[in-house]
């Protein structure tokens, strides 16, 4: 038997009043007393991927009288509360510099802390003690406004939400309660809580974009409902990152967003059939326009993030990579402003509301044909071929250790491990090993393109400066000793490729994604907790 | 005096709800129940907690008989919740709580009271015993088999789930359905309203009424009630 829930929610209406409702309980043999009523203005905080929200918890700095609280509401269990302190001005906030409650804490994992939505509301709080003796915490909800986090008027709100907690005893009393009130007093169950309707409400989604249940992919889904369900998952990912992106508030909300639309692109590219090829190709070819702009700042970003390291490695001489980043930064600023420019273009919002109208097109009834396989009989066909493309470019490129040739190799090597990663979830754990396993090549093969790239870049920058007589002697000698660290770590990279390239070209891997059941090639290792993936 | 027959809720919360609302519309001043109050349904204590709250007299049914067998031996409760058809007693033996399973064991196996109209016998199965059905097609000689003493003037029955009332010899026969588990084809609950007048015939007559029953079928899958198809509830019927 699985643990009962320990916190229920329900809609109450003007007619069902706390008190009337608390009323109904007492005649139902419960115990039940109010606690005090206070108006208050809750802050909803999250991680730039929402840590929190992925756990379904909750922390919001909430201002109530006498003063401003830190309220944790964890997925289970009573919630934490305590004084906050004097914060610092603007975003965001470093979790680990504030006490935050002990569970958000562990949560968050030092992370910082952004935003996510405000809410205006009125609460009532009283006490139950069910005849058994457990004790429950119900919160009377009014919701009247809720304010996007950083720009925008506040948006009317108008529902009542009542929360039920568990404070100490038995679980099964909470659904016990929320039954009785559900078929007995008649308020209806709502499944989301406070900050699900603020953000339905502002038609906005959850910080970090996860994937709730109804999308993930299962192995009985026809590869129709799978590419439908995949577009969702993807555009859920864009839009939780479009305005951090926009508001250029960390890198990582740019990072999510242009993996998100290469994902999306690449979805649409190997399920584009079920989907309907002229349609999918379309958007694809639109959404590329969208990928070239993250692209142009994303790059820049990476290039400014590895010089730091990679300027410390030339002792004095690394004093050019401020000179440097000082150049990358100023052309960063105009790639930035293109990108926001089209955020806020309508063409965005019409790709946008393209995407999100093939996602939801309704699945069409056909009995044959690609679209009516299900995702765990198409997978390995599927997996197979993108499979087969790689090892064909591998044997070359690897060997050869050219730069044109390995760069074709990670792309092919990317669209293997997206198809993996879309058809994962139909076929269980199996291929998990072999992911990360496509992890780490993968990242190797991105440091070896970055460093290609960063000398290229290096060396067109220092060329743009000579010409404008902008560049002294010891600075181009400096700039030669940056692009000779590229050309080493290039050289590093293309050794280690040979090595992970022998564990991958195996007859076990080809096995294993022709037919997925097969015997996992890779010993199944749990990932390191907390850890990012590598590379997008 | 109009009194209300209930039997059958099968641990069905909101369909017991509505038919405890529905009879007080009926004008009814008492409710009493025929059994099998808990079984197969996901709601075993709420169920038990209203009625004991309510103080709504019941009888002990066939359901209720098993699962108390079962709470009180952890030897067969653990064999029961392996077997398929047995399993939702068992799930039902372990979600019950101590109060509530004192009180069911206090249950009465048949209930004998006058209304004004003659004595009343209210039984789950038939007089034989919880696990015998009486049917619409009962005849006075197998009323009169069945019976041990002088008949009564009203038998109110449930069980078998198929609602009826029948006059069957001298006795007015009343079988309520069932509340949370029809198996008619009609997914609407049923039960029974009878008229005690003094000096008059007793009469009775079957009442259906409409529940929310997604709210059923949530919690049958929420909570992972075993053996039991939550489609039998919105179909109106029981598959074995």
């Amino acid at each position: 038997m699985d643990a009962p829930e320990t916190v229920a929610r329900l809609r109450w209406s003007e007619g069902q009043t706390p008190a009337r409702v608390l009323q109904a309980l007492r005649r139902a043999g419960y115990g039940a007393r109010t606690l005090g009523r206070s108006r208050a203005r809750d802050l909803f905080l999250d991680s730039q991927d929402g840590l929190l929200a992925k756990v379904g918890a909750r922390l919001a700095l909430s201002l109530r009288e006498p003063g401003a609280l830190w309220r944790f509401e964890p997925a289970g269990g009573p919630v934490e509360e305590f004084p906050a302190g004097p914060l610092p001005e603007g975003w965001p906030l470093r979790a680990g510099a504030e006490s935050l409650p002990a569970g958000a804490q562990a949560a968050l994992a030092d992370a910082p802390l952004f935003p996510v939505a405000s809410l205006n509301l009125a609460v009532q709080e009283a006490e139950v003690t069910a005849p058994d003796g457990s004790r429950l915490s119900l919160t009377f909800e009014t919701l009247r406004g809720a304010g996007p986090p950083h720009t925008g008027p506040e948006v009317a709100l108008a529902a009542r939400l009542l929360t039920l907690r568990l404070v100490q005893g038995e679980a099964a009393e909470v659904g016990h309660l929320s039954v009785y009130l559900r078929d007995h007093i008649g308020l209806a169950t709502e499944m989301g809580d406070r900050l699900a309707l603020a953000l339905a409400a502002l038609g906005r989604t959850e910080p970090g974009g996860h994937a709730p249940p109804e999308l993930r992919v299962a192995g009985s889904d026809t590869l129709a409902t799978m590419a439908r369900k995949v577009l969702s998952q993807q555009l859920l990912k864009i839009r939780a990152n479009a305005e951090g992106t926009l508001l250029d508030l960390d890198p990582e909300f740019l990072h999510d967003m242009r993996v998100a639309t290469r994902r999306l692109r690449s979805a649409l590219r190997l399920l584009g059939p079920a989907l309907g090829a002229r349609r999918a190709e379309s958007l694809r070819t639109e959404l590329g326009w969208l990928a070239g702009l993250l692209g142009e700042v994303r790059d820049l970003d990476v290039f400014i993030a590895g010089l730091h390291g990679q300027a410390a490695r030339l002792g004095e001489a690394g004093r050019i990579a401020e000179r440097l980043e000082r150049e990358l930064q100023a052309r960063r600023v105009p790639a930035l402003e293109a990108l926001q420019g089209a955020l806020r273009s309508r063409r965005y919002e019409v790709l946008i509301r393209r995407t999100a109208a093939l996602a939801l097109s309704p699945v069409p009834r056909r009995r044959a044909g690609p679209a009516a396989m299900t995702a765990s009989e198409a997978a390995p066909l599927y997996l197979a071929k993108a499979h087969k493309r790689v090892v064909r470019q591998g044997r070359a490129a690897v060997p050869s250790g050219e730069a044109p040739a390995l760069h074709r190799l990670r792309i092919l090597f990317k669209r293997l491990r997206y198809a993996s990663e879309f058809f994962a979830p139909a076929l269980g754990a199996r291929l998990e090993p072999l992911i990360r396993a496509m992890v780490r090549f993968q990242d190797c093969l991105g440091e070896h393109q970055d460093a290609v790239v960063a000398a290229q870049r290096i060396e067109a920058l220092a060329r743009e400066l000579a010409a404008r007589g902008d560049l002294p002697v010891d600075s181009m000698l400096d700039l030669g000793g940056l692009i000779q660290v590229q050309r080493e770590i290039g050289l590093a990279r293309r050794d280690k490729l040979a090595g992970l390239w022998a564990k991958f070209d195996r007859p076990a891997v080809k096995r294993c994604l022709a037919a997925p059941c097969a015997e996992a090639p890779f010993e199944l290792k749990p990932s390191p907790a907390g850890r990012r993936t590598g590379s997008p | 005096m109009k009194v209300a027959f209930l039997s059958d809720i099968h641990a069905n919360f909101p369909a017991l709800s509505a038919a405890l609302q529905c009879a007080a519309e009926a004008g009814a001043e008492e409710v009493v129940c025929a059994g099998d109050l808990v079984g197969g349904g996901p709601h075993p204590t709420e169920v038990v907690r209203l009625l004991m709250r309510q103080g709504v007299r019941s009888v002990l049914g066939n359901v209720e008989r098993k699962v108390l067998a079962l709470s009180a031996d952890p030897k067969k409760l653990k064999k029961a919740a392996e077997k398929k058809k047995r399993a939702s007693s068992a799930w039902t033996a372990r979600t019950l709580g101590e109060e509530e399973r004192r009180w069911l064991a206090a249950l009465p196996r048949e209930i004998r009271h006058d209304w004004g109209a003659g004595e009343v016998l209210v039984i789950h199965g038939s007089p034989l015993g919880e696990d015998d059905y009486l049917y619409p097609s009962l005849t006075a000689p197998g009323l009169a088999a069945r019976l041990k003493g002088p008949a009564p003037a009203v038998l109110v029955c449930g069980h078998s789930h198929i609602p009826f009332v029948r006059t069957v010899g001298s006795t007015l026969v009343i079988n309520c359905g069932s509340v949370g588990w029809p198996v008619d084809g009609d997914p609407r609950g049923s039960f029974a309203l009878a008229d005690f007048t003094p000096g008059r015939r007793s009469s009775a007559r079957i009442l259906r009424f409409a529940y929310a029953v997604e709210g059923l079928v949530h919690d049958l899958e929420r909570r992972r009630v075993p053996g039991v198809d939550p489609g039998d509830f919105v179909l109106g019927v029981k598959k074995h």
